[in-house]
């Protein structure tokens, strides 16, 4: 056997050697090849996003998609909510007649869609028409909307059944974009409302009239747009939102995890990343390579607390437990810093905020209100706190808030649920509060900017969906509604009922406003104009029309 | 077994030194997994009851031999913990599955006949799913939670031990021993217990030995894909999951808990490999290693 | 070579009934175990009104033998329903991502047997030799390690700290779009040879290649171990020794009687593997950014997206079970020795 066996071990020795100068040379011939290629530069931007796209159907979609659709389609109006000014859209201007309840928008001429067919005031009425009568997403913020008469070609009154201010409403970020009305031709439908043209939007085509088209639709690893020459923008020489290095083609690349985005923006293989490890924030501002553009946004996460159930149903427990949060060490573990503590529902930055409605973190208090409560040694039930299972910084509040609350005799079991778990389950609510949920981790953000937006739909007892505080206060509600209606003619009124309402909120802690998100957002150098691009008011979206790129 | 066959077996197993090092490995992961809620260094940051702005993200030390994580807690101690749990999954999925498995084994092999037919379809239909598929829709169903995992693999792993034990009994049932016990009138259950079963046994150790490694391995592949073990249970896969997010920059989350899985995994696949040699070497080969 | 017709036919038979019971099985998992598994269907935020239509889609109103038949015609007809996450129909999805994960999968397969057999072979012939016990460990804790963690490790080291090999993602937009590279069959290898386009081959290679190695680790432990016991078995058998007596030359020996003999079997026994290797996927794409099936199943799950899961488990047991079969019949046609 000796014989054999230095004999045939030698044969496979050489084949290994074969083997591994082959694939040596192999690998040697293609990293030969690469060096000698030279890179070829196109302006292009791969922008990475968290999460895959949803419908490409403007008037429905009210989620993902908001990451392409203000740059193929237009509504009639942007909105500044840090300057809270408006920078004109499909509309040039506008003006409020009767208290806020006639509204005329003059429609840009010159504007076309991607079809070639120009953009008319017509146009505007059938597609907000059609939103409103799909009914689907973000269609109830028309609902002050009466009627909607063209009066020419470019002029379109809105007439409302009470006073809006349907200037923030035509610039909201779902909901509101304008599309040709040559789509039921295209998609072969009956009418607009035919869900056949929903089919057609979805297998990829659009009917905008922005500075982008959509190229790529594969909603669930890439969405390609390629800029559309012929956008009135481009030619309006002082236009803001524009830029004439703007990139050709703009890729939305989906990568669904933080990690992962930092890698490939470190590798120079993606250009902007939306989610990086916070952690890794410092040592990412410090490459030349790259700028991190901080901006506030306006989405916040409130712990809601079940008011309709014993012991939170004592407005003192309810006390206790928001003066037993750490809120600094909170944003600090949870955000590496990257939030600010929350001062009321409504996030900073946003008009109807105010800065003196913190809570502050003191156990003794804590303990104190608890005692006065009738619970001297804490609650002898284990609280439940559910939060979205996979969002890591929900989980760390959720597990710092945990901790704290049992440091003054309040135990908590937290739960990660899937959010339609958690959601049905926190519906159930309504019947029978005992059987769900005591605290609920929840994000909200305005679909048009508003404080009415985050009172109404998490604190109004005719929210049923997402008032899971299921608080019911009939002095607040008439507060805010007064204050919606005075929004639309009277700013400062509607403010400091705003305020007033908000101050009720602060004394019955419904829920515990926990942090307001800062956005982080890491693109390479060469891209320039990145803090320009980003808008609060359209969360998550970046206006590649505005970016530079360095090339 | 005399004192003879004993003696006889641990000079194998001294022959072997992987042996010994399998059989060292597991006994050590057996004891932490019994002990280590008593030694852990630091009990609150084990469990996950405390949290630490000062120690974030602190690479290894002597204070924190395995470092720190974003809430500063000692990870040491939570991989430490962890042996807890991936004991408890291991023994359950595998006594589940056995229990299922050697029941339905059993029946098959001994009724034979239509009902054994009938049985081991059920059995090959099981079969027919990739490991840890069956075991993801399940996860997938019952929701997150310890006993939901250790129910979702269990339910996918009988198959393997209902087809050992049938294969294994029908080449018992008709030995000698066995008519004889039925022609003195021993009931069926009898039988089936007391002279089929352990007759059968051999290479059903020794696949549950390879299956409790498996056991830990698929339960982090579950916790990994999210739908495992919910935190803050310091299970080892759910462990990387979470030092995944952070990896750039701490390096030491997802390392220290990947290797206490490859360190008792290789101990009870090398424990199996020795099982083999002891009591069947013909064996060899026929075993199948299950893995991610 | 006869080809065993009979043998074809009652493989065929047992490939339907296998299918058959994945149905089934299945559908117990959906329709049974859930309490009320239209909502598990429906998804997030689903109204009342989408929630009863769900129910109408599942037959929920009918006996359940009824709701099994639809379920298999439904199956049958490429009705696999909605994925909430995306609202896309499912089975075009899985369909669409099915190239990019066979390519990696295939890949990682040649790897594993152009490495793994011939380690095999030389920890066989060394056997009790410290070559062998180094082989055999390799392969004991290659087994044993969990794929997602060395994918996460190797990507952190090669990709991030040496830089060496690209992170993530199938191939470069950049060098797509600036070549106009156009995806034919799908896989992105053959299409880019077929193009003459060896900018997006090389890209398409080096990104392919750390996923692969990672995802081939398990059949290589496999192959190793398989060709070492067998090796041992071949090399035993006296015709081999007799041979060498009559002077054939020692490397035709082993090609002849060691290759030959193990071949065969081995790649037969990776067929089993191929389930693995697929799961392994799920974890494996998602770090990765691969756009496969894996990639798809794994943000299903992390979404809970219920009707998509179980559309991918449905699809990969199926590819398994007839993957498994066309195994079998190549080996019984290569095999002659094996029984009939």
């Amino acid at each position: 056997m000796r014989i054999l066996k230095y004999g045939v071990s030698r044969t496979v020795l050489i084949s290994i050697v074969i083997a591994i100068i082959v694939i040596a040379s192999v690998v040697g011939y293609y990293i030969f090849a690469i060096m000698g290629q030279p890179q070829v530069k196109r302006s292009m931007v791969i922008f990475a996003s968290i999460s895959e796209m949803t419908t490409a159907d403007p008037s429905t979609e009210f989620s993902n998609s908001i990451r392409w659709l203000p740059l193929v389609y237009e509504p009639l109006l942007w909105y500044d909510p840090l300057k809270d000014e408006f920078i004109p859209a499909l509309a040039e201007r506008y003006e409020s007649k009767d208290e806020g309840r006639t509204w005329v928008f003059y429609i840009r001429r010159g504007a076309k869609f991607h079809d070639g067919t120009p953009v008319t005031a017509y146009a505007v009425k059938l597609s907000i028409e059609r939103t409103i009568a799909l009914g689907q997403g973000a269609a109830f913020i028309w609902s002050p909307v009466e009627e909607i008469e063209v009066v020419d070609d470019y002029t379109v009154v809105f007439r409302l059944k009470y006073p809006a201010p349907l200037d923030k409403i035509a610039a909201s970020a779902y909901g509101a974009y304008i599309f040709s009305p040559k789509v039921v031709e295209l998609a072969g439908a009956k009418n607009l409302t035919d869900p056949k043209v929903a089919e057609w939007f979805n297998r990829g085509n659009d009917a905008g009239s922005g500075p982008y088209r959509l190229a790529k639709w594969e909603p669930e690893t890439e969405v390609i747009l390629e800029k559309w020459p012929d956008w009135w923008g481009w030619k309006l020489p002082d236009y803001p939102l524009k830029s004439d290095k703007a990139p050709d083609i703009y890729i939305l690349k989906i990568i669904k995890d933080a990690v992962t985005q930092e890698r490939l923006l470190l590798a120079g293989d993606i250009d902007v990343a939306q989610y990086v490890p916070l952690e890794d924030i410092e040592k990412l501002k410090s490459d030349p390579r790259l700028k991190v553009v901080v901006k506030p946004s306006f989405q916040n996460l409130l712990m809601l607390i079940n008011t309709k159930k014993p012991p939170l149903d004592n407005i003192l427990v309810r006390r206790a437990i928001a003066h037993a949060i750490p809120y600094e060490d909170i944003v600090k573990i949870a955000r590496s810093g990257l939030a600010r503590i929350a001062s009321g529902p409504i996030p900073y930055g946003m008009w109807g905020h105010f800065d003196n409605l913190t809570y502050t973190y003191n156990l003794d208090l804590a303990k104190k209100l608890l005692a006065e409560a009738g619970y001297p040694n804490g609650i002898d039930r284990t609280l439940l706190l559910v939060y979205t299972a996979g969002d890591i910084y929900e989980k760390r509040t959720a597990e710092l808030i945990a901790i704290n609350l049992a440091k003054i005799g309040i135990n908590v079991e937290i739960r990660p649920m899937s959010w339609e778990e958690q959601w049905a389950l926190a519906q159930r609510g309504w019947e029978d509060p005992e059987a769900v949920q005591d605290l609920f981790l929840f994000y909200w953000w305005p679909t048009y900017i508003t404080p009415f937006d985050f009172l109404y739909n998490m604190f109004h007892s005719d929210s049923k969906a997402f008032n899971l505080c299921y608080y019911e206060n009939p002095e607040f509600e008439k507060l805010i509604i007064e204050a919606s209606i005075l929004e639309g003619y009277d700013e400062a009124k509607a403010l400091e009922l705003y305020y007033k309402a908000q101050k009720i909120l602060y004394e019955d802690v419904p829920a515990v406003p926990l942090w307001d998100m800062i956005y982080v957002e890491v693109g390479s150098k060469r891209v320039g104009n990145l803090d320009k691009a980003i808008n609060p008011a359209y969360p998550t979206a970046i206006f590649a029309q505005v970016l530079s790129i360095e090339e | 077994m005399d004192l003879e066959e004993i003696t006889s077996i641990l000079r194998l197993i001294k022959l072997n030194p992987l042996s010994i090092v399998g059989i060292a490995i597991v006994a050590t992961f057996i004891t932490l997994g019994i002990i280590s809620p008593y030694i852990v260094p630091y009990p609150a940051d084990a469990w996950g009851y405390s949290y630490n702005l000062e120690t974030r993200l602190l690479p290894p030390s002597s204070k924190y031999l395995f470092g720190t994580d974003e809430m500063g807690r000692d990870l040491f101690s939570r991989v430490l913990l962890g042996t807890r749990f991936s004991l408890i999954i291991a023994i359950g999925v595998v006594g589940i599955a056995l229990a299922i498995g050697i029941v339905v084994g059993l029946i098959a092999g001994y009724m034979g006949g239509s009902i054994a037919m009938i049985l081991m379809r059920i059995t090959d239909m099981f079969l027919a799913f990739p490991p840890l598929l069956l075991a993801i829709a399940f996860a997938a169903t019952l929701g997150r939670g310890l006993v939901n995992v250790i129910i979702a693999l269990a339910l996918s792993w009988w198959p393997w031990y209902a087809r050992l034990i049938y294969i294994q009994v029908n080449s018992v049932k008709n030995l000698p021993f066995i008519d004889a016990a039925r022609v003195i009138g021993l009931s069926t259950t009898k039988i089936m217990f007391r002279h089929i079963l352990p007759n059968s046994l051999t290479p059903i150790i020794i696949q549950a030995a390879l299956d409790m490694g498996s056991a830990i391995l698929e339960a982090a592949g579950l916790s990994f894909l999210g739908i495992g073990v919910p935190p803050p249970i310091p299970e080892w896969g759910l462990l990387i999951s979470q030092g995944w997010a952070l990896i750039n920059r701490a390096w030491w989350l997802s390392l220290f808990p990947g290797i206490a899985i490859v360190i008792t995994v290789i101990g009870f696949n090398l424990l199996a490999d020795t099982f083999q040699e002891i009591m069947d070497p013909r064996l060899r080969s026929t075993m199948v290693m299950r893995g991610i | 070579m006869p080809i065993n017709r009979e043998y074809i036919v009652k493989r065929a038979i047992s490939l339907i009934f296998v299918v058959l019971g994945v149905i089934v099985i299945t559908f117990i998992i959906t329709r049974v175990i859930p309490a009320r598994p239209e909502l598990l269907w429906a998804g997030p935020h689903a109204t009342i009104e989408q929630i009863e239509r769900a129910r109408r889609e599942l037959h929920l109103d009918k006996p359940i033998h009824i709701q099994l038949w639809y379920y298999f015609t439904d199956l049958f007809t490429g009705n696999w329903g909605i994925s909430w996450r995306t609202r896309m129909p499912i089975l075009p999805s899985i369909l669409g991502a099915l190239p990019a994960t066979l390519e990696l999968v295939v890949f990682a397969f040649i790897l594993a047997i152009a490495i793994g057999i011939p380690l095999g072979i030389s920890a066989a012939i060394r056997r009790g030799s410290s070559v062998d016990n180094i082989i055999r460990i390799f392969s004991v804790s290659g087994a044993s390690t969990p794929v997602f963690w060395l994918a996460l490790l190797l990507q952190l080291v090669l990709c991030n700290w040496l830089g060496l090999l690209p992170a993530a993602k199938r191939v470069d937009e950049y060098i797509v779009l600036s070549t106009g590279f156009r995806p034919i069959t799908g896989f992105y290898i053959i299409d880019s040879l077929i193009q003459g386009n060896m900018l997006v081959f090389i890209d398409v290679v080096k990104r392919i290649f750390l996923p692969a190695i990672v995802l081939s680790l398990y059949p290589m432990c496999l192959s190793i171990r398989m060709t070492r016991a067998l090796t041992l078995e071949v090399l035993s058998e006296l015709h081999v020794r007799s041979s060498i007596a009559w002077g054939i030359p020692r490397n035709r020996v082993l090609y002849r009687y060691v290759l030959k003999n193990v071949l065969a079997p081995v790649i037969a026994s990776l067929g089993l593997s191929f389930g693995y290797t697929v799961v392994g996927a799920f974890m494996v794409e998602i770090i990765f950014v691969w756009p496969g099936i894996g990639y798809y199943t794994a943000m299903s799950l992390l979404s809970y997206d219920y009707p998509a899961i179980i559309g991918c488990i449905i699809f990969v047991a199926i590819l398994y079970s007839i993957i498994n079969t066309i195994v079998d019949l190549i080996h019984a046609i290569i095999d002659p020795r094996v029984k009939l």
